[in-house]
């Protein structure tokens, strides 16, 4: 029964890579990311190792996958869904599989591309033990899961309603500002620390606050 | 003359039948227009603990922010069709748009219209009257607004027409647009070396965000000439750019309706 997820899980990855240049392009945008927060960083503080903390979560940012909200929500207004319908796969399923593909791959590249950046930039390795790092992936990906859940859940709102764009880039700012996306969430007075516990946000910041 | 008639009417059409949607037009508006407000707030936090980057202050992050939402209000609002080129070119949908006697460019963009666009536009509005240069600069902040409104349009039509070398690139070329607006609504006097010329160049955001809040600031006539030219130069490139990228256009012979 969960076969053909895996091997659509397999497919999803060969086509993923099939596209090369853009996997390049993505990478150079986090690249491009990092080197702008640094800048910005190395103008308002001499702590360099708050560029780790911005590293992880735009690690996080960067490999979930925000489209298969508009996809889903794409689908279902254009009737596309049918075709899904008549075959013996689950919709939500093989969304799922199609994100949780592309997000492994962007999730491996950006990490190489990202740990090897911040390392040459800020020269300390912010690793202390391996149950950190066991910790984090733990996290990380539980992160990405709950992030691809609620953009499903976003897309499948397109059932209701005429356009979901905007609860998408909703979802997709609050993370960023109560994500501790801009800034720590440590530095955020204390009246905002609530909004960590919406589980949208949870899944940014609980990842990169175990460095 | 007549283009300009078909332009507004399209734009009235646009605009009626979306508010239609009742509820779904209230409901965007406010979305969109607390997502800006969210931005801000977190900015205010970082400039509460950090007070100054690289000479900007937090009026100076309320206006650049304010310049670049009522650009995108204004080209969502009214050119909304330019964003969705990718999805045209992926689904071989041009032709109807292609055989009108009519600029492309100017058709494609007002066969769609985003209401909800206007959460944008009256938040960039409140913000640059926070900042307090709508009221002491007011005239060269609104010609700000336009530039700003120019060079979205002319970010859409150049991120667009790379649909027609990169295949199923649609979900791709909003992820590019989304980190474009990341690099232009950060602290852009921050920027050194590398990043600046990106921001110059090939992501050039610079003359829409860096170039008009430097100009507020210090006054410099130069600036001004960078902002505008630069503008001017980006949109006459992203002109050039969709028509050498139509000729690779394969038709799909389907004939939609433009709903």
């Amino acid at each position: 029964m969960l076969f053909k997820y895996f091997m659509l899980i397999k497919n999803n990855i060969e086509i993923t890579l099939l596209y090369k240049s853009r996997l390049y392009f993505r990478g150079c945008m986090y690249f491009i990311v990092i080197l702008l927060f640094n800048e910005i960083l190395s103008n308002v503080t001499k702590e360099q190792r708050s560029l780790w903390y911005v590293t992880a979560t735009q690690l996080i940012v960067f490999s979930a996958s925000p489209t298969i909200a508009f996809q889903i929500s794409y689908e279902i207004q254009r009737n596309q869904m049918i075709s899904f319908l008549i075959k013996p796969i689950d919709y939500i399923y093989s969304k799922l599989t199609e994100a949780a593909s592309e997000t492994l791959i962007k999730l491996l590249l950006f990490f190489l591309i990202g740990f090897s950046t911040t390392l040459f930039l800020v020269k300390t390795n912010p690793i202390e033990s391996v149950q950190q790092i066991l910790y984090f992936i733990y996290l990380i990906i539980s992160g990405l899961l709950i992030s691809c859940f609620i953009n499903i859940c976003i897309g499948l709102l397109s059932f209701w309603l005429h356009d979901v764009k905007s609860i998408i880039y909703l979802n997709l700012t609050s993370s960023f500002c109560f994500g501790g996306l801009i800034i720590p969430i440590s530095s955020y007075p204390k009246n905002y620390k609530c909004f960590v516990f919406l589980p949208h946000i949870l899944g940014f910041y609980t990842p990169q606050h175990t460095n | 003359m007549n283009s300009l008639k078909y332009v507004f009417t399209s734009i009235f059409m646009n605009i009626k039948s979306f508010l239609n949607l009742d509820i779904n037009f209230f409901a965007t508006l406010i979305v969109s227009t607390v997502k800006q407000l969210l931005f801000i707030v977190a900015w205010m936090f970082f400039f509460n603990r950090y007070k100054i980057i690289a000479g900007w202050r937090f009026n100076e992050m309320l206006v650049m922010f304010g310049i670049v939402s009522v650009g995108i209000g204004i080209i969502e609002i009214f050119f909304y069709g330019i964003r969705h080129l990718p999805e045209l070119v992926e689904n071989n949908q041009l032709d109807i748009y292609l055989v009108q006697p009519k600029n492309i460019v100017l058709n494609i963009a007002v066969s769609k219209t985003d209401i909800s666009a206007l959460g944008d536009l009256t938040t960039g509005l409140i913000l640059s009257l926070f900042s307090g240069y709508l009221l002491s600069s007011f005239s060269l902040v609104v010609i700000f607004f336009i530039n700003s409104a120019i060079f979205i349009f002319s970010l859409y039509l150049f991120l667009g027409s790379w649909s027609f070398f990169l295949k199923n690139s649609n979900s791709f070329i909003k992820e590019v647009y989304q980190n474009t607006l990341l690099l232009a609504t950060q602290p852009n006097s921050a920027y050194k070396g590398v990043i600046k010329l990106i921001t110059l160049t090939i992501l050039p955001v610079g003359y829409m965000s860096f170039f008009p809040v430097e100009y507020l600031l210090s006054k410099s006539i130069y600036y001004f000439i960078y902002s505008t030219l630069g503008t001017t130069l980006f949109l006459i490139l992203s002109y050039g750019f969709f028509f050498i990228g139509l000729k690779k256009y394969e038709s799909g012979s389907s004939f939609i309706d433009r709903r």
